[in-house]
């Protein structure tokens, strides 16, 4: 009950606000169009994976924003000293960016469906858990660092720092087997590599590949429960120790 | 049993700044308070620290009997606290954000409406319940922010400057509604203003908050008294004497500090019932004509003005 309501105060606040959906698919629809027809040896269904990717990292990267708003305007203060507990604050925030998150793959789904990517039914089902775990770890990761980040322009200036290193530095654009020896250790360490690589796997039906799959959700699972943790118990405590 | 009950408070900020000195206070259930004080006299770090936002460094705080580190979660159910900004949510209507708030306390739907609709009526804001939120006036969103403290009708309602950056009418409507706030709820109020008329006329205790310190408190009666001050008023019919008639005065002892608000001149004095004589003989030998002269009861603006260092002459 408690999450939501904060989940429905937030979501109405999205929905009414869509520009806020436009401006954060633009950038990574510009890389899907223009990475498709620019590269000839690689397909659409093959760049899909790391587009969704950073379509996640835009939005719920995006969720501890809010955050800044509603200490401006005292409303995080007012959640703040009710009875409402921590964990459905948080809860309720991250599930804003579930949705949001959904909203944006779907949207880039339905556009790439025109670029001749094909997802059945089972396939889009089979994504959903893992989608899911990466942006509950995404913007849990967020929301913390809007706790512990003083001002909005240096929590976009982090963001820009690295999200397009970590999307860069994984199997977005490229197959395994193309990048440099000596960048393969990064990429591997890079958790959101493991990502693309169980969606791509999905998408261009190498349905073979289970345990990358797996692997890619639990380890979303953890990273996402760990954070959300740290994001509660740091929320506990904050203004305690200013 | 006191309403809020503070001893021995201190609280230093990691960049070193203290912003409260083993400050003491202890506030009736059912009183309207009001803490007067500069900006960064730590009015503010006092609330958020009875609001259990803020951990203080050391010092014993009770609200209702209990303790503020032992009970925080207990506390929050009794308290509520409108910010100095308003923090209504501009994109919800009146009646989403008052059942926002309701639900933050857990309280069920049918007894939300219900409180709802009777701080509709108490807050007059019947003819605003079908507008936009972002179209309303400072004033209404500023009743709406205190009708969404009251909607779990606590035992204490916090108010940080409540009336900030209103106009006349909208000031006096929110006065209206905190009178309202003890009459109807029985609710003590807590709140930190800068109008000192609003501290005097509203406040059943004021307490005058000085670098983190409680230098002052009481009823606005004692608070006068504490100042024992003599003041002696004198309106003087002509504008250009004022100049003559300060320069003549400022080599009499018995004057303490002057203040000129247009033709009107109020004199600090040892003994005003005295003095008053001495101050009509001064204008009669040199011939200043006058409209009044009188002695005068020291306001809370005096007293806070004397408290706060800020000398008259």
């Amino acid at each position: 009950m408690e999450t939501l309501n904060i989940f429905s105060r937030n979501i109405k606040w999205r929905f009414q606000n869509p520009v806020t959906i436009i401006m954060t698919i633009i950038q990574p629809l510009i890389w899907l169009l223009f990475y498709s027809n620019m590269a000839a040896d690689i397909s659409s269904s093959f760049i899909l994976p790391g587009i969704i990717v950073l379509v996640m990292f835009s939005s719920a990267g995006n969720n501890g924003v809010a955050n800044y708003y509603s200490k401006q305007n005292g409303s995080f203060y007012r959640i703040h000293i009710s009875p409402v507990k921590k964990s459905s604050v948080v809860l309720g925030h991250v599930l804003d960016a579930e949705v949001f998150s959904f909203t944006e793959v779907l949207i880039l789904i339905l556009i790439s469906f025109f670029m001749s990517v094909r997802i059945s039914f089972s396939e889009l089902f089979l994504m959903m858990p893992v989608i899911f775990a990466t942006v509950f770890f995404i913007s849990s990761f967020s929301y913390f660092l809007s706790l512990i980040i003083p001002s909005e322009n240096i929590f976009y200036i982090f963001l820009n720092t690295f999200i397009l290193p970590l999307f860069f530095m994984s199997t977005a654009l490229f197959p395994y087997e193309k990048i440099p020896v000596q960048y393969k250790t990064a990429v591997n360490i890079n958790p959101f590599t493991h990502v693309i690589n169980s969606l791509r796997t999905i998408i261009m039906n190498q349905n073979n590949n289970y345990s990358e799959y797996l692997f890619s959700l639990m380890l979303m699972i953890l990273l996402g429960v760990i954070m959300f943790i740290i994001s509660v118990k740091k929320l506990k405590i904050y203004g305690k120790n200013l | 049993m006191n309403a809020v009950f503070v001893k021995d408070l201190s609280k230093t900020y990691k960049n070193g700044k203290k912003a409260l000195d083993n400050f003491s206070v202890s506030i009736k259930e059912n009183d309207i308070f009001s803490l007067l004080g500069e900006n960064g006299s730590g009015k503010s770090t006092l609330i958020n620290i009875l609001t259990t936002y803020l951990m203080p460094d050391c010092g014993e705080i009770e609200i209702l009997g209990k303790n503020i580190i032992d009970y925080p979660h207990e506390i929050r159910k009794i308290i509520s606290c409108v910010s100095q900004n308003v923090s209504i949510d501009l994109h919800l209507s009146l009646y989403e954000n008052l059942i926002f708030q309701s639900r933050l306390y857990g309280i069920e739907k049918n007894k939300a409406v219900r409180k709802i609709q009777k701080l509709i009526e108490i807050f007059s804001l019947e003819e605003f319940t079908e507008k936009r939120v972002a179209t309303y006036s400072g004033g209404i969103k500023r009743r709406l922010d205190i009708a969404m403290g009251m909607i779990s009708e606590p035992k204490i309602l916090f108010l940080d400057e409540p009336t900030v950056a209103l106009d006349t009418e909208s000031r006096k409507s929110v006065w209206q509604i905190i009178k309202n706030i003890k009459n109807e709820y029985g609710t003590t109020v807590f709140m930190t203003t800068h109008y000192l008329e609003e501290a005097e006329k509203l406040s059943d205790t004021i307490c005058i908050m000085k670098d983190g310190k409680n230098i002052a408190y009481g009823t606005s009666e004692d608070l006068k008294k504490y100042l024992k001050q003599n003041l002696i008023k004198v309106t003087l019919k002509e504008k250009e004497n004022i100049k003559k008639f300060l320069k003549i005065i400022s080599s009499e002892n018995f004057i303490k500090n002057t203040e000129t608000v247009k033709n009107t001149i109020t004199m600090n004095v040892e003994n005003s019932s005295e003095n008053i004589f001495t101050v009509g003989n001064i204008l009669s030998a040199n011939n200043i004509k006058y409209n009044l002269l009188s002695v005068s009861e020291p306001t809370i603006e005096d007293v806070y003005l004397s408290l706060v260092g800020k000398g008259r002459r």
